[in-house]
C-alpha cells in the first residue's frame, strides 16, 4: 500500500492523506473511503483508528482519504463569511472534487466516529456523490429501552456501582482540570443537533437513495444500551444489507484497546468488501 | 507543508513550517520529536502551535512522526528497539538540514521525544542544542505510570478484561508494545549532564537532581508550575495545552538562537571544535 500527502481547498488549506492499495489488489471501481476527524483528534484518529481502518481497506483493495477538517489537525482555517454553512460539508466536499479530479472516481463512503458521524450524516443527506456511509456512535436518542437497559439494568450489576465507587472516591478532583473543560466542549462540535424526525427523515432518503449504511455502536457511548436502540429510536428494522448495525458490548467509546479496533476494523472492512465488492454497490 | 521522506519502504511522515520574520532562512533550524503513543495524540495541536509560532520567529522548523506512530509507515508493535526511533530523528535532522539550508539544528522533545532528542544530540555536532520538555529520565519509572494507568483503566472497565501481556508483546493505553522494545525503554536513563549542548529543560513541579549540569551555564531550567497530568486517567483523551509555558518556550528559543548565533555556533565547524573540546 501506499500513503500520500493530499491539499487541496481554497488555496490548498485542507490536508488529506491517501492511503492507496497496491496494484494487484485494487478493486476496479470502487468507491473512495473518506474518513472525518472525531473531535478535536487530528486524522489519525483516536488510537490511530483511522489509521488502522484505511490499512484495512486497502489490504482489501480500497482507497482512504483520511481527512483534517479546516482549522482542525494541520489544516489551515476556512476563511470568508460561512457562518450558516456546515464546515465539514464545505471541506468534505473540496475532498470530494479533489479526489474525483486527481483519481476519476466520482463515489465516496464517509466514515466518521463521534462528532465525525454526526458530520458525515449531514456531508451524506447533502451530497448525492456518497453512496455508503459507515456512523460510529453518530447520532442517538434516548428511547423506554434505553432506560430500561441501561438505568434499571446497571442497578443490578455490581460491577457498576464498585466502578462509581472507585471513580467517586479514588482521585480527587483537580481544579482547572481538562477534564472538566471538556465538558463544555460538546456543542462546539454537534452543530446545533438535529431532532429526531428531522433524522429519521434523512435516513429514509438515503435509503431511497440506494445509499449503503453500516451503523457502529459501543457500550462507552453514553445515550446508547445495545443493538435494539436503533429500531426504538429510527423505527427501521436493521438487515444484513443496505441497512447494518452493530453493537460492542465491551468497547469504550473510542476504541481505546487492540482488541475492540481490531474488531471494528474487521467489520468495516468487511462490511465495505461485501457492498462494494463489484463495478456498482449491491442492490439490498 | 507535510511530505514523507526516508526509505520508500517505511516513508516517514513530517510537517515543514517555513520561517518568516526577519531572521527567516538564515539558518535556524529545529527538529520537533514528540512524544510517542497516547502522549503524541495529546500533544499534536500543542506541538503544532508552537512549531508554528517558532517559525514565526524566523526558524525552520520539522515536526516528525515516528515509525509506526501517527502518519508514519509500520505499525508500533513491528518497533524492536528505540534505536528504530533514534535512526529516524537522525534522518529528520539530514532531511531538515537539506530543505533549510542549515548546518545544525536545534532537538525540541517532549516527554519520550525528549529522552530520544537527549540520546541522538550526544553524538552529533551537527546539533547546536537542545530543548527537552517534561522529558521522560528514567524508563522504568515512566513505564511503571503508563502501566499503572493501563491497569487503572482495566480495572474501570464495563466487564473484566485483559490485554495481551506476554513474552511477545504488551499492550499499554491503547498501544502494542513488542517486549524487547519494553525492555530496553526499562533500562533507559538520561543523564542531562551527558549532553554537551546548551539545553533548555522545561520540568513540571520539580527541580529534580537529574537534571544538575557539570556545565551550569550551558543549562537553563524552567519551571512548569501546573501539575502534571501525564498519569491522571481521566485526561487520557484531553489534549495537552500549556499556552504560558508554550510561550515561554517559543521566547527562550528565540534567545537561544541569538546566543548561538553570536557565538558562532549555528555553523557546523565551530561546534565541532567545541564539542570536541568538551569531551
Amino acid at each position: 500500500m501506499k500513503q500520500q500527502v493530499c491539499n487541496f481547498g481554497n488555496e490548498g488549506h485542507l490536508l488529506g492523506i491517501l492511503t492507496t492499495p497496491d496494484d494487484d489488489v485494487r478493486v476496479p471501481d470502487a468507491p473512495i473511503a473518506l474518513i472525518l476527524n472525531a473531535g478535536i483528534v487530528h486524522r489519525v484518529g483516536p488510537f490511530r483508528l483511522n489509521v488502522d481502518i484505511a490499512r484495512h481497506l486497502a489490504e482489501l483493495g480500497y482507497s482512504t482519504l483520511r481527512l483534517d477538517l479546516s482549522g482542525l489537525g494541520d489544516s489551515g482555517p476556512r476563511t470568508g463569511k460561512l457562518e450558516l454553512e456546515n464546515r465539514a460539508e464545505l471541506d468534505a466536499a473540496d475532498a470530494m472534487t479533489f479526489l474525483q479530479q486527481e483519481t476519476g472516481v466520482g463515489r465516496f463512503v464517509i466514515v466518521g466516529l463521534c462528532s465525525g458521524a454526526y458530520n458525515a450524516h449531514c456531508v451524506a443527506v447533502k451530497d448525492q456523490r456518497v453512496i455508503g456511509a459507515v456512523f460510529m456512535d453518530g447520532i442517538v436518542f434516548r428511547t423506554v429501552g434505553y432506560f430500561l437497559r441501561h438505568h434499571v439494568g446497571r442497578v443490578f450489576r455490581p460491577r457498576f456501582w464498585r466502578n462509581a465507587f472507585k471513580r467517586r472516591f479514588n482521585r480527587p478532583a483537580r481544579a482547572g482540570s481538562e477534564a472538566g473543560g471538556n465538558a463544555l466542549a460538546e456543542s462546539e462540535f454537534f452543530g446545533d443537533g438535529l431532532s429526531k424526525d428531522q433524522v429519521i427523515n434523512d435516513l429514509t432518503g438515503l435509503m431511497d437513495r440506494g445509499v449503503q449504511m453500516l451503523f457502529l455502536y459501543t457500550d462507552g457511548y453514553d445515550d446508547i444500551c445495545g443493538r435494539s436502540q436503533f429500531r426504538e429510536m429510527y423505527g427501521l428494522r436493521p438487515d444484513n444489507g443496505q441497512l447494518q448495525v452493530e453493537y460492542f458490548p465491551k468497547s469504550e467509546h473510542t476504541f481505546r484497546l487492540t482488541e475492540n479496533r481490531r474488531a471494528a476494523c474487521e467489520r468495516v472492512s468487511s462490511w465495505f468488501q461485501s457492498r462494494f465488492e463489484a463495478t456498482e454497490p449491491v442492490a439490498s | 507543508m507535510q511530505q514523507y521522506f526516508g526509505h520508500p519502504e517505511s516513508p516517514l511522515f513530517s510537517v515543514y513550517h517555513a520561517p518568516r520574520g526577519k531572521h527567516g532562512g538564515d539558518g535556524r533550524a529545529v527538529l520537533i520529536c514528540p512524544p510517542i503513543g497516547q502522549e503524541y495524540i495529546r500533544t499534536h495541536w500543542c506541538l503544532r502551535l508552537v512549531a508554528n509560532q517558532i517559525a514565526r520567529g524566523g526558524a525552520h522548523v520539522l515536526r516528525l512522526d515516528y515509525h509506526g506512530i501517527g502518519d508514519s509507515s509500520g505499525r508500533v508493535e513491528h518497533v524492536d528497539s528505540v534505536r528504530v526511533w533514534q535512526n529516524n530523528i537522525r534522518e529528520a535532522i539530514e532531511h531538515l538540514k537539506k530543505i533549510s539550508g542549515a548546518e545544525t539544528v536545534m532537538l525540541l522533545g517532549q516527554r519520550f521525544g525528549g529522552t530520544l532528542a537527549g540520546e541522538v544530540a550526544q553524538k552529533r555536532p551537527d546539533v547546536n542544542s537542545v530543548v527537552l520538555w517534561e522529558p521522560v529520565l528514567d524508563g522504568l519509572s515512566y513505564l511503571k505510570q503508563l502501566r499503572a494507568m493501563h491497569a487503572e483503566m482495566l480495572d474501570l472497565w464495563v466487564c473484566k478484561m485483559t490485554t495481551q501481556n506476554d513474552d511477545v508483546s504488551e499492550e499499554i493505553l491503547g498501544s502494542l508494545y513488542s517486549r524487547v522494545l519494553l525492555n530496553e525503554v526499562e533500562g533507559l536513563q538520561l543523564n542531562v549532564g551527558d549532553i554537551p549542548q546548551p539545553q533548555l529543560i522545561v520540568s513540571c513541579g520539580c527541580t529534580d537532581s537529574a537534571l544538575s549540569h557539570p556545565e551550569p551555564s550551558l543549562q537553563k531550567v524552567v519551571l512548569d508550575d501546573r501539575e502534571s497530568s501525564w498519569d491522571d486517567l481521566r485526561e487520557l483523551e484531553s489534549a495537552w495545552l500549556r499556552p504560558q509555558v508554550s510561550r515561554k518556550i517559543v521566547k527562550l528559543v528565540r534567545e537561544m538562537f541569538d546566543r548561538l548565533e553570536r557565538f558562532d555556533a549555528l555553523k557546523t565547524e565551530s561546534r565541532s571544535a567545541k564539542v570536541g573540546a568538551g569531551q
